[in-house]
């Protein structure tokens, strides 16, 4: 017996059985009966963060490409006239109402911490056109999220709540939609196709704006590592669980 | 002897604790993306008059034909042996200002028609007047600005010179003669009745 556990080869082989074992737990679990008296299901919480649309009275989530529907947009530029000459352009400008909110539906009930990157940019068919100017399209932020203007770029903005979404919880992130009147000034006059007759040819003319909207989600447990973690950002949270300050910018 | 058994024990030990922690090395996160755009169709105002002439009244309405909203102003130009001036209890909505043009106060959305104006033509001098003579109505129409909720008409608005354009947006250069160019938006149309 001694001489056995002397021999390393056997330690190792009990080693290697012992992580072997320690894999197949689960699997044993699956095919071993119990009745619904005895069971007991665990679960690891499922941190969750959803975008979501006002879409007439209700909000739909958007998760996918081209889902921002821009419904107060979309309405305003219905018409009812079959003459498809007759549709009445978006009006450039104007405020429009875009309702999008982020939502916390993790699964056990947790809070999290919420940060948005929107990125605004402009597409001429299907390429960026990066001639065109980002800051004339205006998204109005709702109260309550802090810009951290370290991470800004031309066409980029990052939003962090101070304070962590409780589970179930919504927090309003965009209010409204406005372009720039600027975009009306960008007019080359041409010669027509008659003689003596000019034509303004407008740069935006048939261009898209786009808005892309990120969110993540972090845990609050242990906060500081994870935003750290998750998000490489060094924030300091105090004893309500409330981040008060970003790579050392005070959070207001 | 005993050490490296130890070792052996430990070594294995810690590979069964490595095994476990892998999950607690990460935190729980998540993410979500989503886009969205809207095309712009930009272009100048049009503008379709309607006139009509009763004795020495005329009637006109503008009628906005164009995709976009817009301010709408109407001059009435004639001989210096006449005279034109709304006719009273008429016209509402528009006002006459210190440059001769009657402007309208609300703006007149794409595909809709500005309330009449009637203007009433007086002779001055009846025995200076010819067979017959003409009052040229000219229309214009700036677009409406909209600034959040706020709506304003700019007349003095131009767009920007050619030069600044090219500079601007360098690969739009067509390679023709480049030329310094300065227009307004304004939509200019002419519309006369004989008399």
């Amino acid at each position: 017996m001694k001489k056995i556990v002397k021999n390393p080869l056997v330690i190792l082989a009990v080693g290697v059985l012992i992580v072997a074992a320690s894999s197949v737990g689960a699997t044993r679990a699956a095919i071993s009966y119990s009745n619904k008296a005895d069971q007991v299901n665990f679960s690891t919480a499922k941190l969750q963060v959803e975008l979501q649309e006002k879409q007439g009275d209700d909000y739909a989530v958007v998760s996918d490409e081209d889902s921002l529907t821009f419904p107060a947009i979309a309405e305003a530029m219905k018409t009812n006239d079959s003459d498809k000459s007759n549709d009445i352009p978006f009006t450039v400008g104007k405020k429009y109402d875009e309702n999008v909110r982020v939502v916390n539906t993790s699964e056990g009930g947790y809070d999290e911490y919420v940060r948005v990157s929107v990125y605004k940019y402009w597409k001429d068919g299907k390429n960026k056109d990066t001639f065109l100017d980002p800051k004339l399209i205006d998204l109005e932020v709702a109260n309550g999220w802090y810009e951290d203007k370290t991470a800004e770029t031309l066409e980029r903005k990052v939003y962090y709540l101070a304070k962590p979404l409780a589970y179930n919880e919504s927090h309003d992130f965009i209010k409204s939609v406005t372009i720039g009147n600027e975009v009306l000034t960008y007019v080359k006059t041409v010669d027509g196709d008659k003689t003596g007759v000019v034509v303004d040819e407008y740069q935006y003319n048939g261009k898209t704006f786009y808005v892309e909207i990120m969110v993540d989600a972090v845990q609050t447990h242990n906060a500081t590592d994870a935003i750290r973690g998750a998000w490489g950002v060094h924030a300091e949270v105090d004893d309500n669980g409330v981040i008060t300050s970003i790579n050392g910018a005070a959070v207001n | 002897m005993k050490f490296k058994k130890y070792l052996m024990i430990a070594a294995a030990l810690a590979l069964v604790s490595l095994a476990s922690v892998k999950t607690t090395m990460a935190y729980f996160t998540d993410h979500k993306e989503t886009t969205g755009g809207v095309t712009l169709s930009l272009g100048d105002s049009r503008l379709t008059p309607h006139e009509t002439v009763e004795g020495l009244v005329k009637h006109i309405t503008i009628e906005n034909t164009g995709n976009y909203d817009v301010f709408i102003r109407v001059k009435a130009v004639y001989g210096s042996n006449y005279d034109a001036s709304v006719v009273d209890n008429t016209s509402v909505g528009w006002e006459l200002k210190d440059d001769g043009y009657y402007y309208y106060k609300d703006v007149v959305k794409a595909h809709e028609t500005a309330p009449e104006l009637q203007l009433q033509i007086k002779v001055k001098d009846n025995t200076a007047i010819e067979n017959s003579f003409n009052v040229v109505i000219v229309q214009e129409a700036t677009l409406a600005i909209y600034d959040g909720d706020k709506v304003s008409a700019d007349w003095s608005k131009t767009v920007m010179s050619r030069q600044d354009y090219d500079a601007k947006f360098p690969t739009q250069v067509d390679g023709t003669i480049e030329q310094q160019n300065q227009s307004t938006d304004t939509d200019n149309g002419q519309g006369e009745g004989d008399n």
